[in-house]
């Protein structure tokens, strides 16, 4: 059947070609004009577009022979290449162009093709098809199944021809069927064809309901009068829904008939559908009979909008209201003013609203006496609103005005207006009439200042906050001080809140004075105004009043003055101090509270300072040996068990945090004792290339020396290794290479000095920046590369300071307290300067005669391609070992091994040559820019892996040419074709990531840079399309491999668990 | 500084109309005494029950009464998703949308059906006297549209069309909802004319490669329990393949217009109701993009609108803009999570009066024959920003479009694609 189908094109393409091939020159193979598309530029494509229409219809004619039914498939780019000629030959002012295309579809389609490609071309046609395309659609409109396409397709032509064309049809065919008929019926209504009424009211009554209604409202549409008892009965008649869609078709009928001049007659038909359709079912008949009225007779209609006010029904009442805004004129207004009194406070509400949105400043007067005169609360609400959108910010006054209501609801809605209109005038009116408000409309008056932030109200508000009389403006005066207000107003506003005698207004005084303080920036003069009353003042209460308040303003001056109120005589006085210092959050209040709760002899006072010191220790920034240090002082003076309980707790967690390894570290120094470490033999033999000419005997005597002199002079405290400043380096027991390095350190006393060896090599230097002016972390014996550290980061003396030390090969990086100070520098061979650096060597803490501290000394060793002890424990083997190829097949050469990576620049797939079914496979790789690999999974040796294996797919998706164009289940970790891959977890191009996969029956995980980017079901997620594509999907085993796509990638430590 | 002519508002004050200020005649009175919640004093068709139209039926703006779909699968599900809803078994279930319209205790129908149904179903809905809640994009072609305008004003409706960010909800990456960005621009510190960027730097997602259709689909047979002839309705017909039908029609012309179909309502609205342009459209339209297939939509790189006073859109489909600010004017701008390079903004904005109030309850709206706060007249100028991005990507050339006429200047194919014919018997 598919075969001798594609033998009939064929044949019609050869036959047509030798048609056209008489008169056509230069012309290229239908197979070369397509090629291009689909363009990727509007440029590219009218070039083609252009460059196809120059080689005339011949040319598109054996272009559209290309053709072919969906089922068939495979002419996509052709689909292309004629969507692009119909829109480059419909420009404007192409008629030339536009021939030439559509003389070759409509060739094409009246040759011997299948019809769902000439489906495909009638629709081209209806963006361009013009009056030469009439006659030869005019064929299919009796065809059963192009009718349709054809009718839309000439119902978009339009003109005087397609309606002869459609008319000649439907009279002269009796043989068509109903489809047919009301395809055609329903486009010559469309194209309200006068001369087809008569043929199309033969339907009007057909048995065949669709076809009955496909007249009727063809015969609407056309406002044939002939047809109007036929539309009228229908719209009475049938299910709800028929009797609406009817009444629908009749009114447009009646719209139709006023257009051609029976204005009269369409009036009293839509008056007639008013009076009697308006019931409680058809609320919208009435609606849309009052529309088309409207249309018909503009201003003549405006008695029936009045009089729909008089109905019961609301929907009518919009309906006539949006419509009075088609007719203008003030004497319009005036009727709607009047209208008014004479209806229910709800439709006054409607009209009122109208009115405003209506613009017309005739409304004005009457507005403004229902909003002044209105017993109707509703009425009045809805009077302000349209004020507010009539005159716009000549409403203000006479909106702050009606702010003497005292109801809030009222005030609420005034305010809501005033609230859209613009701030400035509003204020200023506001404070003008401020006096004549009710308690109410002042509040919200203050309220609207405080939220607007009028900085320009703040005489206003102050006043009101130091003398109205009523209490509650008052408070809403002291709250907007915040806002209104200054740091430069601290002064009055504190005289206000020690004047004040009742309790609410001096907490609210007094939280606008810490807010205005607040704004003062420099934290220690805050408290200045407050201290300054606190001298002056004499009385006691006022006194207490200032003290309470000092922990929320803060400042030294503020703290030595509760401290010193401590000590007061007056015990309010005194308990209020000890309350305040046991607010004082400040690390500064550490000692005082620690020395009070130590002191004082009340056991409530001792709880809540104890509270407060332990705060300040617990949540300070202070370092973590300075919080010991907290702890063990409260500790001493604790006096109850559940304080010193947790104190204990706290202190614990922090000693428990010391000398762990963070993940992927591992602890050189247990923070108990000196195991791991040794001493440092004494010179000659502290020079690696002395100690290594050293006999075995020799070394072990000389060891066991520097080890009891180690055991005297490093030593462990909580946690902390520490040297006295006497005898030798502590020494790592084993050699390093490569690694990452953590180390805490402390010097003791100024001028102490130390420093990290490296491979047995000075070093880092560790040192008193206060003597040198130059800070610790260089490569001080450095002499050709640099010995300084880029910036000084050390803390102070006495205090700790962390490193972060990585040396890879000859060069080290290095941070203190988190900023860069060396940057991949070599660092030199000191004890021999013709030599590299060694390669491996102890890490040695240096004595240089001072005291020093270390303590959470951590490191990670940087091997590749090696299995670490846990690795070996769980059972991982090496698949790649980092020199050659071995145990691997496949494209080898474009996976070359470079510097212990398999480093490939653009080969395809390699394998394992094992197979493997469930595994936990990890490995590193570094991606490239626009980088395409994959890892296959259970895949044969032979075939596309995506598809006769599985792909986890390896991706730059930020590559431009990626862009836009990846589905779903194409970006970096994805089952390819079957599970799309959580984004936005790779490393940026040139880092490595680390990647692991498990594969556990059907279950495949993917975990990415440590976060799980994607968790399938393959027995259960794909859909049978999916698995139809990628029948790999069902593999129970397969070979590993990378799967090439000729972008460069690299990738180590590929490492996998057999489960 | 030239200051734009905002009108003041255009929306009576919800706060001012409270509900016990009318008088309502429910369709029908539910039994017993006390309190009936608003909401239950109306009835709801949800007309469309895939997976969109699941999302209607939970919606609280009244009783869930009928359910209708041309997917018997579906039909059942929503039965079932119904009932549970309601409680007991109140759900009808229906295939013909039009034996729901004939039902004179429903008040209001939800159509999240495809677009390709919205106009029709919207106007058969208006003339059967129903209030409507329609899922974006309002409609599928600019004259659809147009139309539904009409019908829905002419019968009185409340219309509300399912998008919601110019009245609530945070507007994507701005960290913010709408009202203080409309504030900002209605205070005139942005100055005038304004410029929009929309693209994911700032949250607004095109989902072109989610909703891109495919360009040779074959021929499958249609699944017993779908009405494919239905579901194709108005469209032209075209044999069936999944991928044409339940959530992946996004992906074609006949029935939407992809991601930006998809979405291009939810970000673009708000900017119309921001530009204070929810009576106008664009003057001047121009897409940058690759060639598009006659029958599936794929992605496209950048659609630029002009309005006629200078104010400029920019989608960017590419995401290219990644310093674009969201909005900026010659007075400063606004970036995204609301930061601007105007210094103290937020308090500076206090000093601004509102934007006005809208009406953002829909149920109070049918109650009070309010227009919803967006309705049928901003939606279809919204959604004209949709489809005539739609068009500018088909024809590839730059357009110039009359916004009273709502017609393009001087193009006739591109005014083919402002009114496509249906396929009969559907037609509006």
């Amino acid at each position: 059947m598919k075969k001798s189908y594609n033998f009939l094109i064929v044949i019609n393409a050869v036959l047509l070609l030798a048609a056209f091939s008489m008169n056509v020159h230069a012309q290229g193979r239908p197979a070369d004009l397509i090629e291009g598309f689909p363009a990727k530029t509007v440029s590219q494509e009218n070039s083609l577009s252009a460059n196809i229409i120059k080689q005339g219809s011949p040319a598109i004619a054996s272009l559209c022979q290309m053709l072919q039914p969906p089922q068939t498939g495979g002419d996509v780019k052709v689909r292309y290449a004629i969507g692009s000629l119909t829109q480059y030959a419909g420009r404007p002012g192409a008629s030339a162009d536009r021939k030439v295309v559509v003389e070759a579809y409509l060739k094409v389609l009246s040759s011997d093709i299948d019809k769902q490609v000439k489906f495909f071309l009638i629709k081209e046609l209806q963006w361009i098809g013009k009056e030469e395309s009439i006659k030869p659609l005019s064929v299919y409109l009796t065809d059963g199944q192009l009718c349709k396409p054809a009718a839309r397709t000439l119902e978009a032509i339009g003109g005087a021809g397609v309606e002869s064309s459609l008319i000649n049809t439907l009279s002269t065919r009796e043989d068509i069927s109903d489809e047919s008929r009301m395809a055609i019926i329903h486009v010559l209504g469309n194209l309200r064809s006068e001369k087809a009424a008569k043929l199309i009211r033969v339907y009007a009554d057909s048995k065949e309901i669709k076809l009955k209604q496909t007249a009727q409202a063809a015969l609407a549409n056309i406002g044939d009068l002939a047809a109007q008892s036929i539309l009228a009965e229908a719209s009475g008649v049938g299910t709800p829904y028929a009797k609406a869609k009817a009444t629908s078709n009749y009114l447009l009928f009646v719209k139709r008939l006023a257009q051609k001049g029976d204005k009269d007659k369409a009036a009293a038909i839509c008056r007639e559908l008013i009076k009697t359709r308006n019931t409680v079912e058809d609320k919208n008949i009435p609606c849309e009979a009052l529309s088309i009225l409207a249309d018909v007779e503009g201003r003549e209609s405006l008695p029936d909008m009045l009089a729909a006010m008089d109905t019961p029904n609301d929907q009518f009442h919009a309906v006539a209201l949006r419509l009075t805004g088609q007719v203008a004129g003030s004497d319009v207004t005036s009727q709607w003013v009047n209208k008014i009194q004479t209806v229910a406070p709800d439709a006054q509400v409607k009209i009122i609203a109208m009115l405003g949105q209506r613009k017309d400043k005739t409304a004005q007067a009457g507005l403004i006496n229902l909003m002044k005169s209105s017993k109707e609360k509703n009425v009045r609400f809805a009077s302000y609103a349209a004020l507010g959108d009539l005159i716009g910010p000549m409403s203000i006054g006479l909106l702050i005005d009606a702010l003497k209501a005292d109801q809030e609801d009222e005030v609420n809605v005034i305010m809501n207006v005033l609230k859209q209109l613009p701030g400035e005038p509003v204020n200023e009116m506001a404070a003008v009439k401020f006096s004549n408000l009710s308690t109410a409309g002042q509040i919200a008056i203050i309220n609207l200042f405080d939220e607007r932030g009028a900085t320009g109200q703040k005489a206003l508000v102050l006043t009101c906050a130091g003398s109205n009389p009523e209490m509650r403006v008052k408070l809403a005066a002291y709250k907007a001080i915040k806002r209104v207000a200054s740091s430069d107003d601290v002064e009055p506003v504190l005289a206000m809140m020690l004047k004040a005698e009742d309790s609410k207004e001096r907490s609210a005084a007094s939280k606008a004075v810490v807010s205005l303080v607040g704004e003062i920036s420099d934290p220690q003069k805050r408290a200045q105004w407050l201290l300054k009353a606190f001298e002056n003042s004499t009385d006691v209460s006022d006194k207490v009043l200032l003290i309470s308040l000092l922990p929320q303003i803060g400042g030294d001056d503020a703290l030595a003055v509760v401290v010193k109120a401590t000590g007061s005589d007056n015990s309010d006085l005194r308990d209020t101090a000890l309350r305040a210092l046991a607010k004082w959050q400040d690390v500064a209040a550490a000692d005082p509270t620690l020395e009070l709760a130590s002191s004082v002899k009340e056991l409530k006072y001792h709880v809540l300072l104890m509270r407060n010191y332990f705060q300040i220790v617990a949540s300070s920034s202070m370092l973590d040996v300075n919080k010991l240090n907290g702890y063990n002082n409260a500790l001493e003076i604790a006096r109850r068990p559940d304080e010193k309980n947790l104190i204990q707790l706290k202190k614990n967690e922090l000693l428990a945090t010391f000398n762990r390894p963070p993940a992927g570290f591992v602890a050189l120094f247990n923070g108990k004792d000196l195991t791991g470490w040794k001493g440092l033999l004494s010179q000659p033999n502290d020079n690696p290339i002395k100690r290594s000419e050293l006999s075995a005997e020799k070394l072990a005597e000389e060891q066991a020396k520097a080890n009891e002199n180690l055991k005297a002079h490093w030593s462990v405290q909580d946690g902390v290794l520490m040297f006295d400043g006497q005898g030798f380096s502590c020494v790592t027991e084993k050699d390093y290479k490569n690694f990452e390095m953590l180390v805490d350190w402390k010097i003791v006393n100024p001028r102490g000095d130390s420093g990290i060896y490296l491979r047995g090599t000075p070093q880092i230097q560790i040192w008193d920046p206060g003597q040198h002016h130059i800070g610790s972390g260089g490569l001080y014996n450095n002499k050709t590369n640099s010995s300084k550290p880029l910036v000084t980061a050390d803390n102070p003396i006495g205090q700790w300071n962390t490193f972060r030390i990585k040396m890879i090969n000859q060069r080290v990086t290095v941070h203190l307290n988190g900023q860069l100070v060396v940057d991949n520098t070599i660092l030199e061979n000191f004890w021999n300067r013709e030599l590299p650096i060694f390669p491996s060597g102890q890490i040695e803490l240096q004595c240089h005669g001072d005291p020093i501290h270390f303590r959470n000394i951590y490191i990670r060793e940087i091997i590749h391609n090696t299995l670490s002890e846990q690795e070996e424990k769980d059972g991982f083997e090496l698949l790649f070992n980092g020199k050659d190829h071995t145990g691997w097949v496949g494209d080898t050469k474009g996976y070359p091994v470079v510097d212990g990576n398999l480093s490939c620049k653009g080969g395809r797939n390699i394998f394992t040559d094992q197979v493997y079914d469930n595994f936990t496979l990890r490995f590193d790789f570094k991606l490239f820019p626009g980088t395409n690999n994959g890892l296959g999974i259970r895949a044969p040796l032979e075939g596309d892996a995506a598809y006769v294996g599985m792909e986890l797919q390896i991706l730059d998706n930020t590559a431009k040419q990626y862009f836009n164009k990846l589905k779903d289940y194409q970006y970096h970790g994805s089952v390819y074709g079957a599970k799309a891959a959580k984004r936005g977890y790779l490393k940026p191009v040139g880092e490595w990531n680390h990647e692991e996969v498990i594969v556990d029956g059907s279950q495949i995980t993917v975990i990415l840079n440590g976060t799980v980017i994607t968790e399938a079901d393959i027995a259960k997620e794909p859909t049978a399309e999916m698995f139809k594509s990628h029948p790999g999907l069902k593999n129970k085993e397969g070979h590993i491999g990378f799967l090439g796509h000729g972008a460069p990638i690299e990738f180590r430590n590929i490492k996998i668990k057999k489960h | 500084m030239k200051t734009n002519n905002i009108s003041r508002r255009s929306f009576i004050k919800s706060t001012l109309i409270a509900a016990p200020a009318f008088s309502i005649i429910p369709r029908h009175v539910l039994g017993g005494d006390g309190f009936t919640p608003p909401s239950d004093k109306l009835t709801k068709a949800v007309i469309g029950v895939g997976s969109m139209g699941r999302g209607h039926l939970g919606m609280k703006d009244a009783l869930l009464t009928a359910v209708c779909d041309v997917d018997e699968k579906h039909l059942a599900e929503a039965v079932k998703i119904g009932n549970r809803i309601r409680g007991g078994d109140h759900v009808k279930a229906y295939k013909d949308y039009r034996e729901v319209l004939d039902r004179s205790d429903i008040d209001i129908v939800h159509i999240p059906t495809p677009p390709h149904w919205h106009a029709l179903i919207s106007i058969a809905a208006a003339e059967a006297g129903k209030d409507i809640w329609c899922e974006k994009p309002m409609a599928r072609t600019i004259g659809e549209g147009k139309k539904v305008v009409e019908a829905v004003q002419r019968n009185g409706r409340i219309f509300r069309l399912n998008t919601w960010f110019r009245f609530q909800g945070g507007f994507y990456g701005m960290n913010t909802t709408v009202k203080p960005i409309k504030k900002l621009v209605e205070s005139g510190m942005l100055g005038w004319p304004l410029k929009v960027t929309v693209n994911s730097h700032t949250g607004f997602d095109w989902k072109i490669g989610m909703w891109s259709g495919k360009t040779n689909l074959t021929p499958q047979v249609v699944p017993a329990h779908l009405d494919y002839d239905f579901w194709l309705g108005p469209a032209p017909y075209k044999p069936y393949n999944s991928h044409r039908v339940h959530q992946t029609f996004r992906g074609y012309w006949d029935y939407d217009g992809g991601g930006l179909g998809d979405m291009g309502q939810h970000y673009l609205d708000p900017v119309q109701y921001l530009l204070n342009k929810d009576d106008t459209s664009p003057v001047e339209i121009e897409a940058d993009t690759p060639q598009q297939h006659p029958d599936a939509v794929s992605s496209w790189r950048r659609i630029r609108m002009k309005y006629a006073d200078g104010c400029e859109l920019i989608l960017d489909g590419e995401n290219k803009d990644k310093d674009a600010a969201f909005i900026e004017g010659p007075g400063g701008k606004l970036f995204k999570g609301f930061k601007s390079d105007i210094p103290n903004l937020k308090a500076k904005l206090d000093a601004f009066p509102d934007p006005a109030p809208q009406v953002t309850d829909f149920t109070q709206a049918v109650l009070n024959r309010q227009k919803f706060a967006l309705n049928e007249e901003n939606g279809h100028r919204s959604c004209t920003i949709i489809n005539l991005g739609k068009i500018a990507i088909q024809l590839r050339r730059p357009l110039r479009f009359d916004p009273v006429a709502q017609r393009f200047i001087n193009d006739d194919q591109a005014n083919r694609l402002i009114d496509q014919p249906m396929r009969t018997p559907w037609q509006l």
